[in-house]
């Protein structure tokens, strides 16, 4: 039996670290909801969606958020396309200097994003593709496969070789296993890795304010342009709006896949 | 058609300098079970493994029903296996986990129901068609694990130890199972296992393996009545060996020379006795002769139908004995002779591959 203080500490300590985490998101949306707020009250004294309002007639809120998703879904095929053969090998087969290649992929998260985004920056101006949304999704695509191929590799180093074993001597060759074994298996962890890329793309700031334009102003960059100027207000609504994909997702993939697999990669196999 | 469902001729195999297979030589007939038994490492699973395709032999050639399939690959070549770790499919229903090998052989929808219904009631699981394997206890998946393995009726059924992960009371009951469906559908079947009981209980012939080399090939009886040498004695559980020499057809015991009368003996040299605890009968007159032991009772326990004692001969020599209930009892520390019943003392040679 625990005693009730041991009780009262835990419970207190789980508060403030939910609090500790969650406080910011709050503050965001009063932000956005809120309007009278500022001195020293506690809660806005009026609620309105007139920084929505104002948000979406001074800004063209629908092409910002549709080149936001634009970019954030090449980004996730993109990525899918390289990390699933990648992470299949590196899990599967003897490759030489693996931990050197895995290395490499991880480097573009190891070091600081906006050194990254500089070097990126660098070459995009050189072969025109700033302020393209292919561009933007290339660059993504180096901040999302890191994670994508921990996830990946970790999903296919679990798999189970005695089922594609039975998959086989059940008369499966080896497209059909591939179909109807090894993909339903690995689903989970594809999909996760799909969301992964397509939130590291989707939430981007430093990468893309490096290489956007005109053309391809993402929500991340359009709060921060907002912020900029001046209109505090404004920038917290369309952080609002920023939040939904994110949140839904994280919800989905709570129920779909239980999250200690996903975090299989991170631990290290 | 060849009377012979599965020929092994010759298997060779080795990963690097380790021999996993040395020339083996085996045949399945028609309707026959067949057990592999052995200690770990012995090559039975890596020979099952070249029979279903998924692993190439190095040299010989694997034949079924008359034809060479040693270059086919593992998916052409109709074999049904139940897995050690069940390997049911987690995504797919029992229904579907059964179906599967159907739907790979393009049967259509009616017949794959049909049949899934046929193979649930053989293995007594109608009920739980819609389940997830997930929601199964580990009996009840192994029965999916071999519904699944004969529904398609594959050439020959292959067993990787299919009772190793079952709790000791479901593993009889799973392999009077397996008997019983074995034999009602005449399937040909191959068996893996370390466990000589169930090789004994199932098997028309057994092939009993060491070290990569079939050590003798026969039927249970055959095996446990004349086991070619210590090695399968041993792993056959004989309770007591006792070192003996054999001069002019005669056994004695190589510590003082007792005169033991033993089963017609085919040697001659060093070699080594074996007895059942059961064939050992204990008297309290200390008086001499063949085949009697003066001992010493060192511990006995009380077993419910019978009772176990512990003996120690004056040469150091250990015997377990096993005394009905009614007999007399015998305390620790009496004095007592152990009486080896003439038949039930099998004298074979010794082994001369090392441990294995």
């Amino acid at each position: 039996m625990r005693t009730l203080p041991a009780k009262l500490l835990r419970a207190a300590l789980v508060t403030s670290f939910v609090l500790f985490i969650t406080l910011p998101l709050v503050m965001i949306l009063l932000e956005a909801f809120g309007a009278d707020w500022f001195g020293m009250r506690m809660l806005p004294a009026q609620w309105t969606l007139r920084w929505f309002v104002w948000a979406a007639q001074t800004i063209d809120l629908g092409a910002v958020a549709w080149n936001t998703v634009e970019i954030a879904l090449m980004t996730t095929v993109l990525t899918l396309a390289a990390a699933l053969p990648a992470s299949w090998a590196i899990a599967r087969y003897r490759l030489p200097l693996k931990s050197i290649l895995i290395g490499a992929i991880l480097f573009p998260r190891m070091i600081p994003e906006i050194t990254f985004a500089l070097g990126v920056a660098r070459i995009f101006y050189a072969i025109h593709l700033t302020n393209t949304a292919i561009g933007i999704a290339l660059a993504h695509v180096m901040l999302a496969a890191p994670f994508a191929v921990l996830v990946l590799v970790s999903t296919f180093e679990g798999l189970d070789t005695r089922l594609l074993e039975a998959g086989t001597v059940m008369g499966c060759g080896p497209l059909r296993l591939f179909w109807r074994v090894t993909l339903p298996l690995a689903l989970p962890g594809i999909v996760a890795a799909a969301l992964f890329s397509f939130l590291a793309s989707y939430n981007d700031f430093v990468l893309t304010l490096m290489v956007y334009g005109a053309d391809t102003v993402t929500l991340p960059v359009q709060t921060y342009l907002s912020l900029g100027n001046g209109y505090l207000s404004v920038a917290g609504a369309i952080s609002t709006i920023l939040l939904v994909p994110s949140l839904f997702f994280l919800l989905a993939m709570l129920r779909m896949v239980n999250p200690e697999n996903l975090l299989g990669g991170l631990k290290g196999a | 058609m060849t009377e012979e469902r599965l020929a092994l001729e010759h298997i060779g195999k080795s990963w690097g300098r380790l021999a996993a297979l040395s020339d083996i030589c085996l045949t399945v007939p028609r309707g026959m079970f067949v057990s592999l038994l052995g200690p770990s490492g012995c090559g039975k699973t890596t020979l099952l493994r070249v029979i279903t395709g998924s692993v190439v032999p190095d040299g010989g050639r694997v034949v079924v029903d008359g034809l060479d399939v040693t270059g086919l690959p593992t998916y052409r070549r109709n074999m049904g296996m139940v897995f050690q770790s069940f390997a049911l499919f987690p995504h797919l229903s029992v229904a579907d986990n059964i179906a599967f090998p159907l739907t790979v052989r393009g049967v259509s929808r009616a017949e794959q129901q049909k049949r899934v219904a046929d193979a649930l009631r053989i293995v007594h699981l109608d009920a739980l068609a819609e389940r997830f394997p997930r929601e199964l206890s580990g009996g009840q998946q192994q029965r999916v694990g071999l519904a699944r393995a004969i529904v398609y009726q594959p050439t020959i059924l292959l067993l990787d130890e299919p009772l190793s992960n079952l709790d000791a009371s479901l593993r009889e009951e799973m392999r009077l199972e397996i008997s019983q469906i074995t034999r009602q559908l005449d399937i040909t079947a191959v068996y893996v296992t370390h466990d000589q009981r169930e090789a004994l209980a199932l098997s028309d012939a057994i092939a009993v393996m060491k070290l990569g080399r079939v050590v003798q090939f026969g039927t249970p009886e055959e095996i446990y009545s004349a086991p070619v040498n210590d090695f399968i004695a041993r792993f056959l559980g004989y309770a007591n060996e006792l070192p003996v020499v054999v001069a002019d057809g005669c056994a004695r015991i190589e510590a003082d020379n007792t005169v033991l009368e033993t089963v017609p003996i085919g040697l001659t040299g060093p070699a080594t006795a074996f007895i059942h605890a059961s064939a050992v009968v204990l008297e309290a007159s200390a008086s001499g002769g063949p085949n009697r032991l003066g001992c010493t009772v060192a511990d006995l326990a009380f077993m419910g139908d019978h009772v176990e004692y512990v003996l120690r001969h004056g040469t150091g020599l250990r015997l377990k004995a096993q005394a009905p209930i009614g007999a007399p009892m015998y305390p620790r520390g009496a004095e007592i002779c152990a009486v080896l019943a003439p038949d039930k003392l099998i004298v074979v040679a010794r082994d001369a591959t090392g441990p294995a």
